[in-house]
């Protein structure tokens, strides 16, 4: 007999393809929405500095036409494209030693929009003193440029992490990964992280060529299900996952990702030594911003250090403008027969709904997938102002030590119980001492952190043996 | 952010008085009211049980509920509960059942 839900598409086929009112408070960023505030409240990375040449470069950020370029005396500019004067668009703009000059009629603007030259009118000209082109401040670190699109009179102290400048020796590589999709969809990647033990876990078709399927694959532990736990941090203005996996008959290894909203995460390790090592904390940190509802960058950092990437697997050289080093399917670049054979993550999150958004009325959520749910709530607690201000954010503001993130890979040792069940309990356990530990870090001095962590690791398992394996 | 979708709190007993039937049954910690309708021989529609979904949106008539959802609006919240996952902070929870 028949399940009653078998060849049920005559039925379903006219279902509701619209977003309601309340989804779509979270994927509208068009001018005057309340995303589109949220979002330039924040610096926000536009442009990848190698992106600025001796010419400008035109970009499209949250709906609206830019211009970026550093002019020669090297101060950066981030101007609205359309001339103030009649209109031209400054991506034909000459990057002067100063600002920059409009093709047609010569007005030069400063990097802060204020006109320096009007050629063709008289000096007496009151031009310079009544218009500007509109502009937004701008700066560079590490490869990336920020912009700050908000009210002038707000503009925050730039958040300085912990992981930009630890451990010693951290290179932050500067990377853009451009998606044909709404934001949050892409966003929500990193806090569905069952998807990692089963998209990154050998998701081929038979018989594709060996390096290619093992390029989409973590390897590692990657492939074992983990036991997930979700949690709101910073008072609702950020999430985080801890994921924790048996490793072998004696250790867990336990990771933690992090959320802070509107837009910004940083990730774990993407190596398969992440299963294996003691304690490493960042490896990506992403800002994932929308171009317009259909389309969105990721732009962001690889952190390359001996902690987190012992075995060197990261490639600088392969981070850069639309590329990234780990896991084959980060981007656009690849044809339909391999996206279809070794589909990889940017095939599952861009193909979400119809015309690159997804429908959130039409997801059959499960258990899995609270984690989703949850960042959805917290987006829209925030974007309403039912929010409280982030502390860390106050701590930033008032200067002083850079900031803790929960975001790391530690492996803990917990022989294995024989009851898979109690074994996952354990887990999770396992998962939350972590966890506090390193929430008990934002009270201790940046440079005293990973020593706390680590003592606090041997107080808890006696010292970390080596793999029996 | 609203502290009753924390996880982390410990649920607490309570119980569950079916408006119609006049039933009372109790609601150990461990227990969702799912459950504890279902052990009792009444019927709930349920789908993904995390509270994400809304099949099991059930209306309530008296008691303060503690809402763990993720579907809900503030106006929904005043006479629905997910009874998958949702808990009472008052001894008792009215649902129009």
């Amino acid at each position: 007999m028949l399940s009653e839900l078998a060849y049920r598409g005559y039925e379903q086929r006219l279902q509701s393809a619209e977003n309601r009112s309340d989804a779509l408070e979270l994927l509208l960023t068009g001018p005057g929405t309340p995303m589109n505030e949220y979002f330039r409240r924040y610096w926000q990375p536009v442009c990848l500095s190698e992106q600025l040449t001796d010419v400008p470069k035109a970009i499209r950020i949250l709906h609206e036409d830019l211009v970026a370029f550093r002019d020669r005396s090297g101060d950066v500019g981030v101007l609205q494209r359309r001339c103030a004067h009649r209109g031209s668009s400054l991506e034909f703009g000459i990057v002067s030693e100063h600002g920059i000059r409009c093709c047609y009629h010569g007005w030069l603007y400063d990097v802060d929009g204020t006109i320096l030259e009007t050629p063709c009118e008289a000096a007496d000209s009151r031009l310079k003193q009544t218009v500007c082109q509109p502009a937004y401040p701008a700066f560079e670190r590490d490869g990336l440029v920020f912009a700050y699109l908000g009210p002038p009179d707000n503009v925050p102290k730039f958040e300085m992490l912990d992981a930009y400048v630890q451990p010693e020796g951290t290179k932050l590589v500067a990377f853009s990964n451009e998606f044909a999709c709404n934001w949050l969809q892409v966003y929500e990647n990193l806090i569905d992280h069952y998807h990692t033990a089963v998209l990154h876990n050998n998701m081929t078709v038979e018989g594709v060529d060996a390096a290619l399927a093992a390029g989409a694959s973590f390897g590692g532990g990657w492939g074992e299900l983990p036991v997930i736990a979700w949690h709101p941090v910073h008072d609702g203005n950020g999430m985080i996952f801890t994921a924790g996996r048996r490793v072998s008959e004696t250790k867990v290894w336990v990771r933690m990702s992090e959320m802070g909203f509107p837009n910004f995460c940083t990730n774990a390790a993407l190596a398969p030594s992440a299963a294996r090592q003691r304690h490493s904390t960042v490896a990506m940190t992403r800002w994932q911003v929308p171009v317009d509802d259909n389309n969105s960058i990721a732009f962001g950092w690889r952190h390359f250090n001996d902690e987190v990437d012992p075995d060197h697997v990261g490639r600088e050289e392969d981070c850069g403008v639309d590329k990234i080093d780990f896991l084959i399917g980060q981007t656009r670049h690849r044809s339909y027969d391999e996206q279809q054979r070794v589909p990889g993550d940017y095939e599952a999150i861009t193909s979400q709904g119809a015309g690159g958004v997804a429908i959130h009325q039409l997801e059959h959520p499960g258990r899995s997938d609270v984690g989703v749910y949850m960042c959805r709530t917290l987006l829209r607690d925030a974007v309403r102002g039912k929010t409280p201000p982030d502390p860390t954010r106050l701590l930033s503001e008032a200067g002083g030590d850079t900031l803790a993130r929960c975001t790391s890979d530690t492996v803990v040792e917990v022989p294995k119980l024989a009851d898979r069940d109690a074994d996952r309990a354990l887990i999770q356990e396992i998962a939350d001492k972590v966890l506090a530990i390193m929430k008990e870090t934002e009270h201790v001095p940046s440079a005293e952190r990973r020593k706390h962590v680590l003592y606090r690791l041997d107080e808890t398992d006696g010292g970390l043996g080596p793999f029996e394996d | 952010m609203d502290s009753a979708r924390s996880k982390t709190e410990t649920a607490v007993d309570f119980s569950v008085r079916l408006a119609r039937s006049g039933l009372l049954l109790p609601v150990p910690h461990d227990r969702s009211i799912v459950e504890v309708l279902r052990e009792a021989g009444i019927a709930c529609s349920t789908s993904c049980e995390a509270g994400l979904c809304g099949t099991c949106k059930t209306g309530y008539l008296d008691g303060t509920p503690e809402h763990h959802d993720f579907v809900f609006d503030d106006e929904e919240r005043k006479s629905f509960v997910a009874i998958c996952c949702a808990r009472a902070s008052s001894a008792v929870l009215v649902l129009d059942l």
